[in-house]
């Protein structure tokens, strides 16, 4: 069975830690590595495609530790690479990276071909690569990755600089590569773009691995997340003195004309608020969440973790 | 897109090992240097010298009389003499300068832009490890080089026996051929780690192409000062293209001066040591290698 392993890896670069005592295993399906930049996300590439070594724990491919060349052969790796070997063809470079697998010359031309035909880049081919879109190369990476028919599919940025056209086709391969048993791990720091087909997201914060589950585990978790809400309303002491009350509520701060309110679990405060709204005891003119961005989601599954 | 083509199975036929894999980052590297005009260019300026050899040969071989005085003339003998003279060690040596000229301009070509672009990545995702990866490039290097010593040296000796309709010569003199090969190998060794790890450490073309140059001419300059200064001769040991020669003069069986004798261990030490370092910065800065970005 496909399979990638982590196990308790560690990986420093000198005196900067990397990724730290990470741990996780993926069988058949799409699965996405979702961190900011600088989260590791890269690294856990790397170490799954066998360039570098862990510092510590164990990396496998199929039971194989992925530094083993017997490894590399179960696995196709689309790295974040956007500049290669300007002057050769498309073709030459995809039929290049097969041959590098040890297929014979004739063979490698069969998958070269196949493997264009599947990312779309047949009659485009032939030429340069210094002549290609951002999107193209994408491609082209991408038929490297999968001409030898890999096991495990990892995909580091795959849809960046893409189309929203070739995003979707994209999107489609690699759904369905998944439900052929493929095992797909692709890295990204746009969520959204692969939730759609993402059976389990592996959420990367500072190196660690902070969340792992189906997004709507993860989002479950979130919901109930602390959370910083302001709130205008009308009238506003009365509003203070209701929310103080609740236990959902940690502190409640007037600041001129709204409330800034300190919520222990967003989820269920989110709820009884709107049914207090709803039974007009005051009227409610704005709700805005203040620390929702990436930072603080990451931040709560750091701590939840 | 035919998503449908999308699927994976074990492949049941028999791929190649390692080894073997690297033979195509040889020829994809090999490519990639030949597809620039300037490599075409000096590879014909070797050639040049190597024309000269041919015609000197086939005139000396062909003209009776003449023949034997244009080869005196030009100092050139397929035999080793009484002065120890060798005239395929002389056009290999002769070679060294398009040798130099061409290795300081492959070098990014060969190497470095894999760092730069960081397309090493392609490479360690492929079934190589940093080993093959490096005995691909180093192959690369090695044919290089032995384009324009090693191959014409060789064809020069093939023509002298066939122009002299002397058969025998071959079997007598094939010595020259070991001879030849050996030093091609040692050129080959030292400059392709030289290079190699030249490449990897500065990228580009104008750094590599100014450190190496200066590498060669400025520890010739040097090291002959030292000795002039010293009077200890061992100071020509930090002489690299003299090291090379005097090594690669081992295979021909004789030394350009007395006291080479008894520095050519030391060169060989010397020559080791030189390919110990570079081919160790080259495995750290593989197993290594994102630390340097």
């Amino acid at each position: 069975m496909a399979e990638i392993c982590f196990d308790q890896v560690t990986r420093f670069y000198g005196p900067v830690i990397g990724i730290n005592q990470v741990s996780f295993t993926l069988g058949p399906g799409v699965a996405a590595l979702f961190g900011a930049n600088g989260a590791g996300k890269s690294t856990v590439m790397r170490l799954a495609s066998g360039q570098i070594r862990p510092s510590l724990g164990q990396v496998s491919i199929n039971g194989l530790p992925a530094w083993s060349t017997l490894a590399k052969r179960h696995l196709g790796y689309c790295p974040d690479v956007d500049r290669f070997y300007e002057e050769m063809s498309g073709w030459e470079f995809v039929q290049f990276m097969v041959q590098l697998h040890g297929y014979s010359s004739r063979e490698a031309r069969r998958r070269t071909e196949e493997a264009l035909e599947l990312v779309g880049m047949s009659a485009r081919a032939q030429r340069p690569l210094a002549t290609y879109s951002q999107g193209m190369r994408q491609r082209i990476k991408l038929a490297q990755a999968l001409a030898h028919q890999p096991e495990v599919l990892l995909l580091d940025e795959p849809l960046a600089g893409v189309d929203p056209g070739g995003r979707r086709q994209l999107l489609e391969l690699f759904a369905h590569l998944g439900d052929q048993g493929c095992t797909v791990l692709i890295s990204t720091h746009m969520l959204e773009e692969v939730e759609q087909l993402a059976q389990v997201v592996l959420v990367l914060v500072q190196g660690r691995l902070v969340a792992q589950g189906t997004l709507d585990e993860i989002r479950s978790w979130l919901a109930d997340r602390p959370l910083i809400v302001a709130l205008e309303a009308e009238p506003l002491r009365p509003l203070a003195g209701e929310l103080i009350g609740w236990e959902e509520v940690r502190s409640v701060q007037i600041d001129g004309s709204c409330l800034v309110v300190q919520v222990r679990q967003a989820g269920m405060f989110f709820r009884r608020l709107n049914a207090a709204a709803a039974q007009g005891r005051w009227q409610l003119r704005r709700m805005e969440p203040l620390d929702t961005g990436a930072e603080a989601v990451f931040r709560y599954l750091h701590q939840r973790s | 897109m035919q998503i449908d083509l999308a699927h994976y199975h074990r492949w049941e036929g028999r791929l190649r090992g390692p080894w073997y894999s690297a033979l195509a980052v040889t020829r994809a590297t090999l490519r990639q240097v030949f597809r620039r005009k300037v490599f075409w260019i000096l590879l014909a300026l070797g050639m040049l010298n190597f024309l000269l050899y041919f015609a000197l040969i086939y005139a000396g071989t062909q003209l009776p009389g003449v023949g034997d005085r244009i080869m005196e003339r030009f100092d050139f003998t397929v035999h080793p003499d009484a002065q120890r003279r060798n005239g395929y060690l002389r056009f290999m040596e002769q070679q060294g300068l398009v040798v130099m000229v061409m290795m300081a301009f492959a070098g990014s070509v060969i190497i470095g832009g894999d760092f730069r672009q960081r397309g090493v990545s392609f490479y360690l995702a492929h079934g190589l490890s940093p080993w093959h990866y490096l005995w691909g490039k180093w192959l690369a290097v090695a044919v290089l080089l032995g384009s324009v010593t090693v191959l014409p040296a060789l064809v020069l000796f093939v023509e002298y026996g066939m122009f002299t309709s002397d058969f025998h010569y071959w079997w007598e003199n094939k010595a020259v051929v070991v001879s030849v090969l050996g030093y091609g190998l040692v050129m080959a060794v030292v400059l392709g780690a030289v290079l190699l790890a030249l490449g990897a450490w500065l990228r580009k073309t104008v750094p590599i192409a100014i450190t190496w140059t200066s590498l060669f001419l400025l520890s010739a300059a040097w090291s002959e000062q030292l000795r002039r200064t010293t009077g200890d001769p061992h100071w020509r040991l930090l002489n690299l293209w003299r090291d090379i020669r005097c090594v690669g003069r081992a295979f021909f069986g004789f030394y350009a001066r007395r006291e080479d004798v008894q520095l050519a261990p030391w060169a060989a030490g010397a020559l080791a040591a030189v390919v110990l370092i570079c081919v160790g910065y080259l495995w750290a800065k593989l197993v290594h290698w994102r630390r340097w970005e």
